[in-house]
């Protein structure tokens, strides 16, 4: 379990048994669709330092659907693509921020235009590639993944997923939707199997000689090595930071943001302070190797290799392409038709 | 000729059937006769095959059905048994349980429908189980039975649900069709005017033993004891020095009870010859005759069946006489 | 009063189909129908009812075979196989898928299992023990009686099973046979695991990627009207009647003997769902669980066991407490309408697939929120034991109304001639007598409501986690030491309880 090994690397192994201190009387509330071990220790210790308590719900299904009957049911937001909360925002289910701290130290495009949301950590869309069958610098891009030269050679797991419709979505917005319909034309010609599974099982297709090349979220390769069972599939691959002369990267953004809920808007406002501050965003980097929104975090080791020997990447810092959030989300539905056009789930 | 030589079956260290012994000749029909609990069914089952003898051995013909260490399974022995609930399968109209037992159904439709037609239920051919009537349940699982045409038909309590008027007119075309098929058949009933009607043999079971077996008119007249006897209708046990003081006609033993049944008296002019004159205690009217307990100057009581035209009140004298032509046999005590 | 309380609770049970019904037809226009009618649902149809007929053939198979086997034959190993035949019902049927899915790559031995014939597979193996445990009580009630009419009508043992005992065990395997198509049809997570695109896979991603309530309505009720089907077709072909025993005293049939060849090929029929969906899948769990367990926090386990315990009782008591008076009321009223509509309205949020219930519940949920009793019925499992009772009413309800079918109207008419008021008469009389029916029942709610998934995952309270939820987080992310640990828990809970089942349905 690499989140508690993480645990006690960071020293905060204290005893678990241990609810909040006595006088804690403020609960501020969290609806999250993240990995509940992602934020839980997070929780714990915020718990600890500030003698607030925090209960959360991981609801990784239908988070939407949720806020939106009962929206003022938790205080604080957390989700694993901005597009999520972007929708929320567009519902009018999110609240402004009033936060001093973060307009200062949150560089403009990790906040929301707006100040209803931001921007806590991201990580790119990556492309894993087998270290036997596909040499360095033979992929260096997307458009790798739908040439022919890698016919029935390629794994992505399921178009609708969420990772695999923000990506797509933010291509749409990027090049236009003509250019991302033949885009998930090529890549369907290019699957070597019917999607399926999670993105490590994709990049365990090419440790089983499926494919040679996956498309998946970066923070994989790290906790992959982490794991005794996983670590020869992440041995078998190597990391490319794609587009990395073409405009850098498309990443999923963690985000979070207030609800409309008015209780402890001042309690929340200060978590989410704490979520982006450097102590916050070092709790967030180590417990899920992504990459933090807050210039100035150190990146854990396992994250510093990533990317190591392509040209243009040093310490695993890589050149991403921000599309603002705004812009994505419509693109949605056009992506989710064409995904249904192409029948792209089916081989 | 159906066999069974102390035929045996304990059930919890209760013998059920007690070394029970009988030959019925092919083409017979017996029947068993007891009170509830005596062992009639079980030992239907053990004919059939169901309930397996745990001495005893069974005998259909040449062949032995079952002895120690031998069961020929109950669908080879060329028995078919109607049971007391009926048994039919609620998932089949009338006419497919009645095919239920035939090899090739379609190409004995007619001799289904000659059986529907003898037992009344022609009209019901397609009706569901759940719809019909106990009678009606009874009869569709006798032309079951019937139906497969087994050599030795056993019938458990075959007419129960069925209506007196109806039953009387079952009786004789059943007994005729018996006899045409030549079936050798064995009914299990605690009604003896059913046993008189169809019975070549009537065998009387009580706690599981077989205490008597004869024809009907023997088992009738010369009963094993009184308990058979009472079975079978109102009998007088009376002593041989009364009839010898009443009816000085007769060769009575003093110290012997004889068999003198309702019917052997002639009712009449208590003053006349030869009648001896008797109070009446008690009068039950059935219509074609009425049963009377009368009193003698004694004290002794006699049970008396008088013809119903005449009513007799209770407190009445009555003269009562020995029937000439009867003949009254002793009665053993019940064992 | 009564009616009146009866008709309430059908509202209430009738009202999550409502909400689906008018989202699906509130659609400003088709448009998105059209689309996915032309695209990609004619797929999903294909696999759903591929993936059901296969399910249902295999469970069939299993099933029937099994009881057929168990209940009239000797052979060696009977008496376990008896219990063991329907083990497999203690797992979550997506862990099994996972397990499977892990073997098949760490094993070039393992069949692959990732497509429709491999889910198709493992969710007959997980569910035909409904099949086993019907089955095997309808034989065993119709019984000996019928064997011995056979018997004396000169039919041998094939003929009597062919002829007279599978088609009076029919309503019962069709009622087992009904359970696992709505089981396939609504299964979620199995599909999920093994790449499986589904009617209820595809109203997952349209309710929560796409956010198109409307669409994902309108999919929701294609994807029940299969199901529905079969329930008009069972209606249909039972006619409404269960077959009554022969007598009132039915006696269980007797075995025969087989063979030693026969024997083998029995023990070896049987054997292999019990190995291939529990014994295996079982070992795999506790080979992971041993690898996880030094490195596991058992605090944790203890609150998601302490919620499940308290889902699954609660249902247990609600869904018995509402089943009893819905079958008592529809006795009394004996009105074949409230019959029937008490039947569809039970019915119906058991065949939709649970998301659908989960979403109605979030949406009622919203609109009561606010108030101390929305508030207090958010903020603790209520809610989730309010949805799970609205599912699994059904199994009480049905096996309630089957138990009161037995009990002839008869003494009914007893109570009312003995002057006693009805319901002190149905409470001392009529209850009794169906004690084993409602037993089962609550047991087999009890059962699926702790191993109920969807539902807990939506509408989670604040602190709430489930065995089934955390069995659920830690297969996501891939870590399946703990997962196994989780499941077997489970297994724990569940074990006394499927046992029960087993017994009271005339296991040895």
């Amino acid at each position: 379990m690499f989140a508690m090994r993480t645990l006690s690397a960071l020293g905060l192994a204290l005893s678990l048994g241990l609810t909040a201190t006595a006088g804690a009387e403020t609960t501020i509330r969290v609806l999250s669709d993240r990995t509940p071990a992602h934020l839980e220790s997070l929780f714990k210790h915020y718990e600890q330092i500030n003698g607030v308590k925090i209960e959360a719900v991981f609801v990784k299904k239908g988070l939407l659907a949720r806020l939106k009957e009962r929206p003022t049911e938790a205080d604080l937001v957390i989700t694993s693509t901005g597009d999520v909360l972007q929708e929320a925002k567009q519902e009018g289910l999110l609240r402004k921020y009033e936060s001093k701290t973060i307009d200062a130290t949150l560089a403009a495009e990790f906040r929301d235009p707006d100040d209803t949301y931001v921007t806590m950590n991201y990580r790119p869309r990556v492309i894993f590639a087998s270290r036997e069958r596909v040499k360095p610098g033979e992929v260096t891009g997307y458009a790798d993944l739908v040439d022919p030269k890698w016919r029935g050679r390629v794994c992505v797991r399921s178009g609708y997923h969420e990772y695999n419709l923000s990506f797509l979505s933010q291509m749409a917005a990027d090049k236009g939707l003509d250019a991302t319909r033949s885009f998930i034309g090529g890549l369907k010609e290019n699957l070597a199997r019917t999607p399926n599974g999670n993105d490590r099982n994709q990049v365990r297709g090419i440790y089983e000689g499926v494919c040679d090349i996956a498309l998946a979220n970066s923070y994989y390769m790290p906790i992959m090595m982490s794991n005794p069972e996983q670590r020869p599939w992440g041995e078998a691959t190597y990391v490319i930071f794609p587009d990395q002369d073409k405009g850098g990267a498309y990443v999923m953004r963690g985000t979070a943001g207030l609800t409309t809920a008015g209780d402890h808007v001042a309690e929340a406002t200060k978590l989410l302070e704490y979520l982006v501050s450097k102590e916050g965003q070092e709790f967030v980097v180590n417990t899920t190797f992504e990459y933090p929104a807050l210039a100035g975090v150190a990146l854990p080791e396992a994250v510093r290799d990533l990317g190591k020997g392509q040209p243009g990447i040093e310490d695993g810092r890589f050149k991403a392409r921000f599309i603002a959030m705004p812009q994505v989300t419509p693109q949605r539905d056009a992506v989710v038709t064409m995904l249904d056009e192409i029948n792209f789930d089916s081989k | 000729m159906l066999k069974a030589k102390e035929l045996t079956r304990t059930v919890r260290r209760r013998r059920i059937v007690d070394a029970i012994s009988f030959e019925l000749p092919e083409g017979s029909t017996a029947t068993v006769l007891g009170p509830s609990g005596s062992g009639k069914t079980t030992l239907l089952r053990m004919i059939m095959g169901l309930d397996l003898p745990d001495a005893g051995e069974l005998h259909l013909g040449e062949r032995c059905l079952a002895r120690t260490g031998l069961h020929v399974p109950p669908e080879t022995r060329d028995i078919s048994l109607v049971f007391q609930e009926f048994t039919l399968f609620p998932n089949l109209d009338v006419a497919d349980n009645l095919a239920f037992g035939l090899k090739r159904p379609h190409a004995e439709q007619r001799h289904v429908d000659d059986l529907l037609e003898l037992l009344e239920i022609a009209h019901l051919k397609h009706r569901r189980i759940d719809r019909l009537s106990g009678g009606e349940q009874q009869r569709v699982a006798l032309a079951r039975a019937l139906a497969v045409k087994p050599r030795v038909l056993l019938m458990d309590e075959p007419f129960s649900n069925i209506d007196n008027m109806l039953r009387e007119r079952l009786y004789g075309r059943l007994r005729a069709r018996l006899a045409e098929y030549g079936m050798t058949t064995l009914i299990a009933t605690h009604d003896h005017k059913e046993a008189f009607f169809f019975s070549d043999l009537i065998m009387v079971m009580k706690d599981g033993a077989l205490i008597d077996h004869n024809p009907p008119q023997l088992i009738y007249e010369r009963p094993a004891n009184a308990w058979v006897a009472a079975f079978f209708g109102d009998a007088n046990a009376v002593e041989g020095g009364l009839l010898a003081t009443l009816w000085p006609t007769g060769d009575w033993q003093p110290g012997t009870r004889y068999l003198v049944r309702p019917e052997a008296f002639d009712t009449g002019d208590p003053d006349a010859a030869d009648f001896v004159a008797a109070r009446v205690d008690n009068v039950v009217y059935y219509g074609a005759h009425q049963d009377l307990a009368v009193s003698l100057a004694g004290g002794a009581t006699l049970k008396v069946r008088a013809p119903g035209p005449r009513r007799i009140t209770a407190g009445e004298r009555v003269g009562i006489r020995l029937h000439p032509a009867l003949d009254p046999h002793p009665l053993p005590d019940p064992a | 009063m009564r009616n009146w309380l009866s008709g309430l609770a059908l509202a209430v049970f009738a009202a999550p189909t409502l909400f689906v019904l008018y989202k699906a037809v509130t659609v400003p226009d088709l448009t998105a129908l059209t689309r996915f009618g032309a695209t990609v649902l004619p797929g999903y149809v294909g696999n759903t009812l591929t993936l059901s007929a296969i399910a249902l053939a295999l469970a069939l198979l299993f099933g029937v075979g099994g009881a057929f086997l168990v209940a009239f034959f000797r052979f060696p190993g009977r008496r376990l196989l008896d219990v063991a035949l329907v083990l497999p019902l203690m797992l979550p049927s997506y862990l099994v898928a996972v397990v499977y899915r892990e073997m098949s790559h760490l094993h070039t031995w393992s069949p692959a299992v990732e497509s429709l014939g491999g889910a198709a597979v493992i969710l007959a193996l997980t569910l035909y023990p409904y099949v086993y445990l019907l089955t095997r009580a309808a034989f065993r009630r119709v019984a000996m009686g019928f064997i011995e009419v056979g018997q004396s009508l000169g039919l041998n043992r094939v003929e009597i099973a062919r002829r007279a005992l599978l088609p009076l065990a029919m309503p019962a395997i069709m009622l087992g046979g009904l359970l696992v198509v709505v089981e396939v049809v609504s299964d979620f997570g199995t599909a999920s695991i093994l790449g499986v695109r589904t009617l209820t896979t595809a109203v997952h991603r349209v309710w929560f990627s796409m956010f198109d309530e409307g669409l994902a309505a309108q999919v929701a009720l294609i994807g029940t009207l299969f199901p529905l089907a079969l329930v008009v077709l069972y209606g249909l072909v039972t006619r409404g009647r269960g077959f009554a025993g022969p007598s009132n005293r039915p006696i269980a049939p007797r075995r025969v003997a087989l063979g030693r060849h026969a024997g083998r090929v029995a023990l070896a029929f049987c054997g292999v769902p019990v190995v291939a969906g529990f014994v295996w899948p079982v070992a795999i769990m506790l080979f992971w669980a041993a690898g996880a367990f030094d490195r596991f926090r058992l605090d944790s386990l203890y609150h998601d066991l302490l919620h499940t315990l308290t889902v699954a009782a609660g249902t247990t008591v609600a869904a018995v407490a509402i089943g009893l008076g819905l079958a008592l009321a529809a006795r009394i009223g004996d009105r074949r309408a409230w019959r029937l509509g008490t039947l569809w309205a039970v019915s119906l949020n058991y065949v939709m697939p649970a998301i659908v219930l989960a979403v109605a519940m979030l949406f009622v949920s919203g609109w009561m929120y606010g108030s101390a009793l929305g508030g207090w019925l958010v903020d603790s499992a209520a809610l989730i034991v309010f949805a799970t009772t609205l599912r699994f009413t059904a199994f009480a309800y049905f096996s309630t109304e089957n138990g009161l079918q037995g009990v002839s109207t008869r003494v009914d008419e007893a109570l009312l001639c003995s002057g006693r008021r009805r319901l002190s008469g149905l409470l001392r009389v009529v209850l009794p007598m169906i004690r084993g029916p409602v037993v089962v029942g609550a047991l087999l709610v009890f059962v699926v409501a702790a191993k109920e998934l969807t539902l807990g995952l939506v509408l989670q309270p604040f602190g709430f986690r489930s065995l089934a939820m955390s069995i659920y987080y830690f297969a996501d992310i891939d870590l399946y030491g703990p997962a196994a640990i989780y499941a077997l828990c489970l297994v724990m809970v569940v074990a006394y309880p499927v046992l029960s089942i087993n017994r009271w349905l005339g296991a040895r």
